[in-house]
């Protein structure tokens, strides 16, 4: 089954184009979309989980009509929003039942051993009975994903799982989301491109309400080497390489300022080639667009 | 069908939030204390009427859902609200509950303790009932009925408009503080209505008609009653006193019904942090 989005746009109230024209299609396994903040990633996600109108445009779930048909598609999803919280006063077993009989799970038995299952997936089973209101950002996240789980879904919808979580946690994260396997579409949108380098095999870049790259991490990587440059030099001398060359991506090393530029034959000065990464595709994707009129 | 469900999980999560059984405490005392004083004060009665006759019984009940507005503010405001300050809206509505089972779970679930917490006032009236200090003279024998009969025709109907206009405010402002200042507004505007310090279109029998509270109302239902049929008799749940009960009932009906269809699971895209006013 795929997802399939047909010319999606969105404009708010108050003129921000959220949207502009997105297309994709989305076959089963873990999915990147990478994109600054603001790039409308979460609109995007939040369209596809039906909490938010489009202006134009279609979606669908396999056979089902997203937009139009939003009871249906509820029953097929599992979403972990961006921003969420969870009823303080209340432990982590009995909000995860709730959930799991609001997902149509009615059996008690089936039910009790689903919530078990979950919880034990998602390492919180030590802390089921825990009030949820004493949980980290890293456990609230893991009840995040494993509400998001619950009656297996077909399209999985996690929206930037991993910002502010410590390095430890987000490994943790990783984890789990790398068990989900490759049933289910999943789709991970995040502004951070290790998130998609570890995870995805297959992505896109979104950047303000645009698909501006659409590929396989490794490919585009592939497709980029040769072209990636960096030279070490004083602050001061920013400036006049900016007007040089295409500069992607500026950095602090060992108390030196970093550049790295997008080229496709030797810039010259004291420039040296480095392998590529996806963050340098990334950067260099954002550049491209944001230099053109929006 | 979802709607058992979170009907279920709202008398569930309610049962554990003390807040409730602090409210039922309040009006627990607040209805003894009333109970125990009585209202015959208020408006000139015959020196015969008892203390506890049914009339002033009614007009207790009437009168202690003053207090209890601001009760029903706190409890049945928040039903819906709840989810928005502690952001588990869209978790909530990503799942395939309908908005019908949605609103109405959280309504009857809310209004169902509601009614829990207003059953302190004939259980504090009957009690300050028996721990008055009046004579027996100037007393009737207890009658737990008058007390439950007048529950169910002033306090159940009043507590109902009460928390379906709440409640429908809640789920249409998600904002607290709109709720709070609409009971202060709500309270002062009944008290002066009954107090009949404002009438409606200058017409003094067409404002009792309206008269929340009923003090006004149900002494003019018995102005012309003798102190012995005052102390015998029930006031007949009749003509304009059926008339009043189906205003407020009907239009907090009609509130819901309102807050149904204007009410949808759609997030907006700008989203304020709310403050918690948990209950």
């Amino acid at each position: 089954m795929n997802l399939k989005i047909n010319n999606l746009t969105k404009t708010y109230s108050n003129g921000t184009k959220a949207l502009s024209q997105v297309s994709l299609e989305i076959s089963s396994g873990m999915f990147g979309l990478l994109g600054p903040n603001g790039a409308g990633k979460s609109s995007l996600m939040r369209t596809l989980v039906t909490l938010q109108e489009a202006d134009q445009g279609m979606v669908s779930l396999g056979e089902i009509d997203v937009l139009q048909n939003k009871d249906e598609t509820r029953k097929h999803i599992g979403y972990l929003p961006q921003e969420f919280g969870l009823y303080p006063k209340i432990s982590a077993e009995v909000l995860l039942n709730h959930f799991a009989s609001l997902k149509g799970i009615k059996g008690k038995t089936e039910r009790m051993s689903i919530v078990q299952d979950l919880l034990q997936k998602v390492n919180l089973y030590d802390h089921r009975k825990k009030n949820l209101g004493g949980f980290s950002g890293g456990m609230k996240q893991r009840f995040g994903i494993a509400q998001a789980l619950i009656g297996n879904p077909k399209l999985i919808i996690v929206d930037e799982p991993t910002a502010g979580l410590d390095p430890e946690e987000r490994n943790r994260f990783h984890n789990i989301l790398a068990e989900l396997g490759n049933d289910a579409i999943i789709v991970l949108s995040t502004h951070i491109v290790e998130d998609v380098k570890d995870l995805c095999t297959d992505m896109a870049i979104l950047d303000k309400g645009k698909i501006v790259l659409r590929g396989n991490p490794l490919q585009i990587i592939e497709d980029t080497k040769g072209k990636i440059w960096e030279k070490s030099l004083d602050k001061s001398e920013i400036e006049k390489e900016k007007l040089k060359h295409n500069v992607i991506s500026e950095r602090l090393y060992n108390g030196k300022t970093v550049i790295r530029i997008n080229t496709d034959s030797f810039p010259g000065d004291d420039f040296h080639e480095v392998e590529a990464d996806l963050e340098d595709v990334y950067f260099s994707h954002l550049k491209i667009n944001n230099s053109q009129p929006s | 069908m979802n709607f058992k469900e979170i009907f279920k999980f709202e008398l569930q999560y309610r049962s554990r939030r003390p807040a409730n059984y602090i409210y039922f405490l309040i009006l627990f005392a607040l209805s003894i204390a009333l109970a125990a004083m009585g209202t015959k004060g208020f408006g000139d009665l015959s020196v015969q009427v008892k203390a506890n006759a049914p009339l002033l019984i009614d007009r207790q009940m009437g009168i202690l859902t003053m207090p209890m507005m601001l009760l029903v503010s706190a409890i049945m405001g928040v039903a819906v609200i709840r989810d928005y300050e502690h952001r588990m809206e869209q978790l909530l509505f990503s799942t395939p509950i309908t908005k019908l089972d949605y609103l109405l779970g959280r309504f009857f679930g809310s209004f169902v303790v509601m009614i829990l917490v207003s059953m302190a006032i004939p259980l504090g009236s009957i009690l300050g009932e028996i721990v008055s200090s009046k004579p027996a003279s100037e007393m009737l024998a207890l009658s737990p009925w008058n007390h439950v009969r007048a529950f169910f025709y002033i306090v159940v109907p009043n507590t109902f408009f009460l928390s379906a206009l709440f409640f429908s405010s809640g789920v249409l402002t998600k904002k607290m503080a709109v709720i709070y200042t609409q009971g202060i507004v709500l309270l002062i505007f009944f008290a002066l209505l009954d107090e009949g310090a404002i009438e409606v279109a200058k017409n003094q029998k067409l404002s009792t008609l309206f008269d929340f509270f009923m003090v006004q109302l149900l002494n003019l239902k018995a102005q012309f009653w003798s102190a012995a049929e005052i102390n015998e008799s029930t006031i007949p749940i009749d003509g304009a006193i059926l008339i009043n009960r189906g205003i407020y009932v009907g239009t907090g009906v009609l509130a819901l019904v309102y807050a149904y269809f204007r009410f949808n699971f759609s997030i907006n895209s700008i989203q304020k942090k709310v403050k918690s006013h948990d209950a």
